[in-house]
């Protein structure tokens, strides 16, 4: 008898337990470690807790894991409310699988479709219906310079390829590593996107990265391998394998010239002076911008204690003033129209004004999974093997066929 | 007659449990991972069955190929370098006295890390800016050049050496405890024979020691399949997916690319592979056996 109450206290508190976990509030998943990262995030948190939301988060190291995580909670019954992500491509894949949230009636009441550019707009819907809320445009297609092995060398900034690959033979004579690149797949396709923009310019990049199968079996592709393959020499052999931020950190303390990087790599330079000791430009030798929308991921819940914490997270992410403060913090540009360039400051402006002026493309890592997975695979194949610039354009066209 | 049946039953109701989670956790998800390899499962798995399909794209794809085919250069290196130098090194260890105990410990040492570490130490020693090549450059031998994580054709091999420096102590202490326990009367008399001693473990130790060598080549297989950690400590991969092994690929699909059909067919053809090579061999040792 004894045995059978115990039985029964143990297996009343675990289903108290249980019935917590079912109605606790609701967290967000992201990947958000970095400094400025965590700071934009605070900038959200701080308005959805004054909305009457309580803030639980659940940080990763890296986006895949906390898909990872969220998929497996999303099966288990238990989803976490949102997770951060870059939106297009994985907008799709959360929607087909079935695990995105309606956001229309928040969208209406909030009137999103005015908030937004059109652009970005679509970044958050899949087939018209609002799924994941873009928060900031982040630009992708960086050079960054270190000035000082510049200036040591005797070289001005390039403003041209024909320059760009002028200066990357003088540094190289001068004994520093021209061009510092590391040894992953993503690192390598990021500096492609200026080889593409140097062979073909922002037409073509679009066209590219969009699938059009015209202009990936292009001569002009030829020329953005050939190009690809004449940098190589440029580069140092410790790459194999080296993170980014290793690579970054040569740039940073001279040990290199210049590295293809996103916006990310602008934290490494810590006291040093933008201008001065560094400099951070969109791809020079094109009006391009390469962005992509950054945002969340609203996961379907029936828990109405969830979909309550949805509705004032959603609230926090399209307050404009709250997005253009977060972006500040991050050192991105807010998705929301109508941000005071003011507010900005270095490498944010140039991004501002490029995208006034230039043409703004959609970067490959927020395109389908199928396009993002052929154009790494091959890059990455072409980068590190003796493939010719033809045999490039054809495994790139076969790739992009077969996904 | 009835004690024997009590015995037997007290067998087999403790080792019920360790069965069942055995079965439950590797052969059923074996099982799960072999359906949803006919799945069309994506992003999410998916019960709906589309027949060979990821195995298509899997047999056409290029790096696959490349993938599949290092793990049999992976594994074999690994293995014959693991046995070989284990071997002789045991044989070493068994001749000297027991006071040498300090020497067992040294070779056993690696063993004690996590392939991570083991990885992260060998990039260390092999990156051409901070270790080998660094380091004889330094010493004034300018022109000298090491870079085998940097080379697409020999990245492999550099895993391969790792995994053997970590693991040979495994098989070092396998044969060590066989050696030892070799008939004593078998070494005197081939001492009265005036047999070489090297001739005494390669014709009477060894052959001897049939069972020592079986366990160790599943062990040591069995870490060929799931080695995964190595790779990414050491090569991450590279150059490109030079030096990839399979379950590297399937982790990939799984939880970069979001392709679990995709990732699963290639955890099936990785395991049914070594296993195909394995199990024969166990068979056939097996019956011997009972012969």
């Amino acid at each position: 008898m004894k045995t059978i109450k115990r039985y029964f206290a143990t297996a009343g508190i675990a289903a108290m337990f249980l019935s917590g976990s079912l109605y606790a509030e609701t967290d967000v998943s992201h990947n958000w470690n970095a400094e400025g990262e965590a700071a934009a995030l605070a900038v959200f948190k701080a308005t959805y807790e004054s909305l009457g939301g309580t803030w639980k988060e659940s940080a990763f190291p890296s986006t895949e894991d906390s898909q990872a995580s969220a998929k497996t909670r999303f099966l288990g019954g238990d989803p976490p409310m949102v997770v951060q992500g870059v939106l297009g491509g994985s907008t799709a894949d959360f929607a087909n699988a079935g695990m995105s949230a309606d956001l229309s009636a928040y969208a209406a009441a909030g009137n999103w479709d005015e908030l937004y550019p059109a652009g970005l707009a679509a970044s958050g819907k899949h087939n018209g219906t609002w799924v994941s809320v873009p928060v900031f445009v982040d630009t992708v297609n960086w050079l960054f310079t270190n000035k000082s092995v510049l200036d040591a060398a005797g070289i001005n900034e390039p403003n041209s390829w024909r320059d760009f690959i002028f200066s990357l033979q003088a540094l190289k004579q001068h004994g520093v590593i021209p061009l510092a690149i590391g040894g992953e797949d993503w690192q390598e396709t990021v500096a492609f996107d200026h080889i593409l923009l140097a062979a073909g310019g922002a037409d073509f990049y679009e066209r590219v990265m969009s699938g059009d199968l015209d202009a990936i079996g292009s001569g002009t592709m030829v020329d953005a391998f050939t190009k690809f393959s004449f940098i190589r020499e440029f580069t140092d052999e410790g790459k194999a394998g080296r993170s980014w931020n290793d690579t970054n950190n040569l740039v940073v303390s001279g040990k290199a010239a210049y590295i293809f990087m996103g916006p990310w790599a602008t934290g490494g330079y810590g006291e040093m002076e933008e201008g001065k000791d560094w400099s951070c430009r969109l791809t020079p030798w094109s009006e391009a911008v390469a962005a992509l929308a950054d945002g969340f991921h609203f996961l379907k819940s029936d828990n109405a204690g969830d979909q309550e914490a949805q509705r004032l997270f959603a609230a926090a992410l399209t307050d404009p003033d709250t997005q253009i403060e977060a972006a500040a913090a991050k050192g991105t540009l807010p998705a929301v129209k109508g941000a005071d360039p003011a507010k900005f400051s270095g490498c944010a402006t140039k991004a501002v004004s490029r995208m006034n002026s230039g043409k703004t493309v959609t970067h490959w890592n927020a395109r389908s999974s199928g396009l993002k997975s052929a154009l790494k695979d091959t890059v990455t194949a072409f980068w590190n093997g003796d493939m010719s610039a033809a045999e490039g354009r054809d495994a790139l066209l076969a790739a992009v066929k077969s996904n | 007659m009835k004690g024997h049946f009590k015995q037997k039953l007290l067998i087999a109701a403790a080792l019920t449990p360790t069965v069942l989670v055995a079965v439950y956790f590797i052969w059923g998800f074996g099982a799960a991972t072999a359906y949803l390899s006919f799945t069309d499962s994506g992003f999410l798995p998916s019960k709906k069955l589309i027949g060979l399909f990821h195995y298509q794209k899997l047999f056409s794809s290029a790096r696959w190929w490349n993938t599949y085919g290092n793990m049999f250069i992976y594994g074999g290196v690994y293995l014959l370098g693991c046995l070989s130098i284990g071997i002789v090194i045991a044989a070493m260890l068994d001749r000297l006295p027991k006071s040498a105990i300090i020497y067992r410990t040294i070779y056993l040492y690696p063993l004690a890390l996590s392939l991570v570490i083991t990885g992260l130490a060998w990039q260390w020693v092999l990156s051409p800016t901070t270790g080998l090549q660094h380091l004889i450059r330094e010493l004034g031998f300018e022109s000298f050049s090491f870079n085998i994580l940097g080379s697409s054709e020999y990245a492999i091999y550099a895993l391969g050496g790792a995994a053997i420096w970590h693991s040979t102590g495994l098989v070092i202490v396998l044969f060590l405890s066989g050696m030892k326990g070799i008939d004593v009367d078998l070494w005197r008399s081939a001492q009265i024979d005036r047999i070489p001693t090297w001739r005494v473990y390669a014709s009477i130790v060894l052959p001897q020691l049939r069972s020592t060598l079986m366990t160790a080549i599943v062990l040591l297989a069995f870490n060929v399949v799931r080695s995964f950690d190595i790779v990414v400590a050491l090569t991450k991969g590279g150059p490109g997916h030079a030096s990839e092994l399979p379950a590297l690929y399937a982790y990939e699909f799984y939880f970069v690319r979001g392709n679990i059909g995709q990732g699963s067919a290639a955890a099936v053809v990785m395991v049914v592979s070594i296993m195909a090579i394995v199990l024969p061999y166990l068979i056939y040792e097996l019956r011997k056996r009972k012969q």
